[in-house]
């Protein structure tokens, strides 16, 4: 029986070989000509059979393939009824500090009329009963949201007493740690949060602009993790044009700490740094060199112990197991409001702290409702509706397509729309970039990297050394 | 400035018509057959802009075709349970 074509599929070039994926992200390489010995009928029979494993080329009296890809398209792709597992919440928008690039227009320390009331904390456990899952995380955003423990304090006993477990983590500048928040740090499910951008210097630049203020922050960071321990505290930099030059400083920075993982995370183009780090917020090209000489760094810090780029070890998880993706600005569909939102400090209910940012610098209203009236479903239809990349017109061409994700919020921020040709975006180069520099590892089975991927994905220092897996 | 459109690409000149105007408000976009016809003060107009403006409306009507074909998969994915 002659095979017919039946699933789509996408290719590109990748070192010297063609990478072909399927709809759910099953790939394999091939030799460049294959296309042309596709269309000419002339493939090889190695490269039928390849053809096939991939579930493109079907034999007539298989169609079980066709269905077995079918549903796991569905399995993958298929709606899911909402249930809220991630809350973001602004319980005060006030904050003691006033960093370059903060993206939410954060209100002044003793400003009135920025925090929740006790109208709000009942609207909140009302809106929890009805929306929530059995287990809830629980992230204290701001503004400063320590400014504000009481207010933590009575959604923690909200929280407890209306799910089966629940978790909490407060991101907390540490200029100020007292009692009452070390306090917190006592219940197994409360952790803390913080921005480390590098050494003592950059975070005068980036965050405090006072070196006095820093060292506070470094001497109540060790506090914590020297009397409460790793598990307990957790840290995200920014990279601006501060630290873009040297990558060393900031990945030694957290190998030092202790971390076990860096998130390298460019300064949006959203709030003060749409003007303060204007630059730095839209070179792509910069970013990427950058990125790289970090990887080469972390590569290194991998021959002894365990390290990985948060980002890269979590596109790795997803292309080799399949392990699916909670980020909702980078998956698709985005789906939001599917199992996470945001609640800022006037109720306003958000997709994203990024549509927060957006809403509150007035660019785009991306409220979706609030706590008194509930969610607007018909508003966030039109917008879910757009935030694909199934049926995305350059989408639909890429390889990478199944991996990837669209983030709509972060084209609206920098071209103010999202229908721009999605090769010229910022989110789209960055995405390439990174899938490219998987694949070609993987093309050229260079050892040293795969290594590196089997320990991210075991999340061990000591992984089985199973690379037919990739 | 002239734009021919592939026949195709025909059945979607109106809808892309309206996108472009909004787009770019100072210009008078419209299309007659298979043509669209830009009129604008032409102390405006340079070779990048008129690059730029070509790579907008094909990529309009193309945009506007895949939303077409494509719109089964994407009530799929929207469908309620």
């Amino acid at each position: 029986m002659k095979p017919k074509l039946s699933s789509h599929f996408k290719f590109r070039e990748v070192n010297s070989s063609l990478l072909v994926t399927n709809e759910v992200g099953d790939y394999d390489f091939f030799k460049q000509d294959l296309l042309e010995n596709l269309f000419n009928n002339e493939l090889t029979e190695s490269e039928k059979i390849q053809m096939a494993n991939l579930s493109i080329l079907i034999d007539e009296d298989e169609s079980w393939k066709y269905f077995s890809l079918a549903k796991r398209v569905q399995d993958k792709y298929a709606p899911k009824e909402r249930k809220i597992g991630y809350l973001i919440l602004i319980p005060t928008l006030r904050c003691n500090l006033s960093c370059s690039y903060c993206q939410v227009s954060r209100a002044p320390e003793k400003a009135k009329g920025y925090d929740w009331d006790e109208d709000t904390l009942k609207r909140f456990e009302s809106f929890i009963k009805e929306n929530t899952m059995d287990h809830l995380k629980v992230e204290f955003q701001g503004g400063e949201p320590s400014l504000r423990l009481d207010l933590v304090n009575s959604i923690i006993d909200i929280v407890e007493s209306n799910t089966q477990s629940s978790e909490f983590v407060i991101c907390t500048n540490m200029v100020n740690m007292d009692q009452a928040l070390l306090s917190l740090l006592e219940k197994d499910n409360f952790s803390i949060s913080t921005s480390i951008d590098g050494s003592l210097s950059t975070m005068t630049k980036n965050r405090t602009f006072e070196d006095d203020t820093s060292k506070s922050v470094f001497e109540n960071f060790n506090y914590v993790l020297e009397n409460y321990g790793p598990k307990k505290i957790a840290a995200l930099p920014t990279i601006t044009e501060n630290q873009i030059n040297s990558p060393e400083e900031i990945i030694q920075t957290y190998n030092n700490l202790g971390f076990q993982s860096i998130f390298l995370r460019p300064v949006n183009y959203m709030g003060f740094a749409r003007k303060q780090h204007k630059d730095s917020s839209q070179a792509i090209n910069e970013w990427n060199n950058f990125y790289l000489k970090s990887l080469d760094l972390i590569k290194e810090i991998n021959k002894t112990h365990y390290f990985e780029e948060f980002y890269l070890a979590l596109l790795v998880r997803e292309i080799f197991t399949n392990s699916s993706r909670s980020f909702v600005d980078y998956r698709s569909p985005q789906r939001f409001l599917n199992n996470y939102l945001v609640i800022d400090f006037d109720e306003q209910i958000y997709p994203s702290d990024e549509a927060r940012m957006l809403s509150r610098t007035r660019h785009v209203d991306l409220a979706m409702g609030d706590l008194k009236t509930g969610i607007d479903e018909s508003k966030l239809n039109e917008v879910n509706v757009w935030a694909e990349n199934q049926t995305h017109p350059d989408c639909i061409h890429c390889a990478y397509q199944p991996y990837c994700g669209i983030d709509i919020i972060d084209d609206m921020s920098r071209y103010q729309r999202f229908d721009t040709i999605k090769k010229e975006t910022w989110f789209c180069n960055r995405q390439m970039f990174l899938f490219d520099f998987i694949f070609e590892k993987v093309e050229q089975q260079d050892r040293e990297w795969l290594d590196i991927f089997l320990k991210w994905i075991s999340k061990s220092n000591e992984p089985i050394t199973s690379y037919e897996l990739f | 400035m002239e734009f021919k459109i592939p026949l195709d690409f025909l059945s979607y000149a109106d809808s892309v018509i309206v996108r472009l105007n909004y787009l770019y408000p100072d210009l008078d976009i419209s299309y007659k057959k298979d043509t669209f016809y830009v009129a604008s003060d032409t102390s405006n107009q340079n070779i990048k802009f008129e690059k730029e403006l070509k790579k907008e409306i094909y990529q309009q009507l193309y945009r506007a075709k895949i939303y077409e074909d494509t719109l089964p998969i994407k009530k799929w994915l929207f469908s309620k349970n």
